[in-house]
């Protein structure tokens, strides 16, 4: 289980109305292969504005090894970048 | 008629609050609040001062405005952070855009100060002491920082208000609460009391702002002129400026200064230096949206005495170019071939870049110009300062963009609210 905050690779989709959805991204595993996982569910969306600094937090569900795992993908809208929490 | 209520709603060690917000944000696991931590210089190198501290760091002695040097002597264990401008200015506008869901008058008075016209409004919202904490509440909640807020029935009482107890609290001081909560307080508390003003005082006895109050107006002005009228009335609680036009327009200047890691001797040194600070001077004049006209520079020699030149241009312009050939011709003008400690550069009389008037001869490159100073301003705001640099920095060891955190663009000591 690792805590710690990562940016990551994400394959995301961009409706008209400017809403953004992660559909997979792309993690390293401890052996330093890269792995794709979908992401099966957005369970929650939340917009974050701590110190004005806006990050869309959406919490995911996806299955992996086959268990399924509820974790946290983060877009922060003023540099593009992903990151993955709580995985 | 009805009562006027001000709020002034200050953020609580604005810069380390923003800092600590935006980093637990990013998944850090401690919170600089909570730890000896400071904002302010270059943490790696132990330059430059300190800009705001948390309260452990206030309990181990750390003042603000010292050097950091100093700062690590007193806590070893400290947790330097390097300013961030580029956040502040996004924290602070998150904090006048909620407040402004409450009231359309909202006047930044600095980065981390507002003031609120709540009067007209109060009939939609209720009770105004209620209302405040519910603002701080909503902000500590979304936007993950602290503010006291000041209520009161005009701007200056607001913000004696805001300055009680802190952190995270609401506190009134209307007119009939002046005698009891303002008038103990120490003379040098009083808005537009400093460090020139407040000796003047105590030598005629007067050591509270209840003895200034309680003075003869006419021997104050005798003392202190026209000055002195203003602040025995702010002693008395008297002053009804109104909340003036929100926004970026109070910024008066925008100044970047930095003292140099070696004292210098030769005018092409000075100018590579001057172009790194004019850099960072116009990325965030464009940034405001606003043209300058007014550009003035700064020289401390090696000796520490200062001294200032400044020119009022005959067109506005925002340019890198345009303004950094001013900041040459001053320093030619006023540099006496003494080794160069300290450089600053300063633009001001600022006016929107709405309007602009073309310099006939020169339009097109001017436009070119411009769009070419966009550019790089965007490249580096995306990926760094380092992203684009002039070729004239390179193998020199001058930073080619230097930056201050931005605190001199607002009136930080202004005497009127």
């Amino acid at each position: 289980m690792r805590t710690n905050p990562r940016e990551v690779e994400v394959l995301a989709s961009f409706d008209q109305s400017g809403n953004v959805r992660p559909l997979r991204f792309r993690i390293e595993d401890d052996m330093g292969e890269k792995r794709t996982i979908k992401v099966d569910r957005i369970i929650q969306l939340e917009v974050e504005k701590l110190a004005g600094n806006i990050m869309i937090k959406y919490r995911c569900q996806s299955i992996m090894n086959n268990q399924e795992r509820v974790f946290e993908l983060k877009y922060e809208r003023d540099t593009y970048k992903w990151y993955l929490f709580k995985m | 008629m009805k009562k006027r209520v001000v709020f002034h709603v200050d953020v609580n060690s604005a810069y380390l609050s923003w800092e600590a917000a935006y980093r637990l944000q990013h998944g850090a696991k401690v919170d600089l609040r909570d730890v000896p931590a400071i904002v302010g210089g270059d943490p790696e190198k132990r330059r430059g001062i300190v800009l705001a501290k948390s309260l452990p760091a206030k309990r181990a002695g750390i003042k603000t405005g010292e050097v950091l040097f100093k700062a690590f002597q007193k806590c070893p264990t400290l947790t330097a952070v390097r300013p961030d401008y580029r956040l502040y200015m996004k924290s602070s506008q998150a904090l006048v855009d909620l407040l402004k869901e409450y009231s359309p008058e909202v006047q930044r008075f600095s980065i981390d100060e507002c003031f609120v016209e709540f009067t007209d409004v109060s009939q939609l919202w209720g009770d105004p002491v209620d209302v405040a904490k519910a603002i701080g509440a909503r902000i500590k909640k979304e936007l993950g920082f602290t503010v006291n807020i000041g209520v009161s029935s005009n701007k200056l009482l607001a913000k004696v208000a805001s300055e009680f107890e802190k952190p995270d609290k609401v506190h009134t001081l209307f007119p009939e609460e002046m005698e009891s909560k303002m008038w103990p307080l120490p003379i040098g508390e009083l808005f537009g009391v400093g460090r020139r003003t407040e000796p003047k005082l105590k030598n005629i006895g007067i050591m509270t702002i209840g003895d200034l109050a309680k003075a003869d107006p006419e021997i104050i002005r005798y003392k202190l002129g026209k000055f002195g009228t203003l602040i025995w009335n702010y002693a008395n609680g008297i002053e009804d400026s109104m909340i003036s036009e929100p926004g970026v327009e109070s910024v008066k200047g925008i100044g970047n200064s930095s003292t140099l890691p070696k004292d210098i001797y030769t005018k092409e040194s000075a100018y590579l230096y001057l172009l790194s600070l004019t850099e960072m001077v116009a990325m965030r004049l464009r940034d405001t949206g606003n043209l300058c006209g007014l550009v003035s520079i700064s020289i401390r020699s090696h000796e520490l005495d200062r001294a200032g030149r400044q020119r009022r241009l005959f067109y506005n312009t925002d340019s890198t170019k345009q303004i950094f050939e001013e900041v040459k011709s001053l320093f030619d003008e006023l540099w006496d071939e003494r080794p160069v400690r300290h450089l600053g550069v300063r633009v001001s009389k600022l006016v929107p870049n709405e309007y602009r008037q073309l310099p006939l001869m020169e339009a097109e490159q001017t436009e070119k110009q411009e769009r070419l100073d966009q550019t790089i301003d965007k490249l580096r705001i995306r990926f760094g300062n380092k992203t684009i640099v002039r070729g004239s920095f390179l193998h020199t060891g001058v930073k080619p963009v230097m930056g201050g955190v931005g605190e001199e663009d607002y009136p930080m000591m202004s005497f009127e609210l």
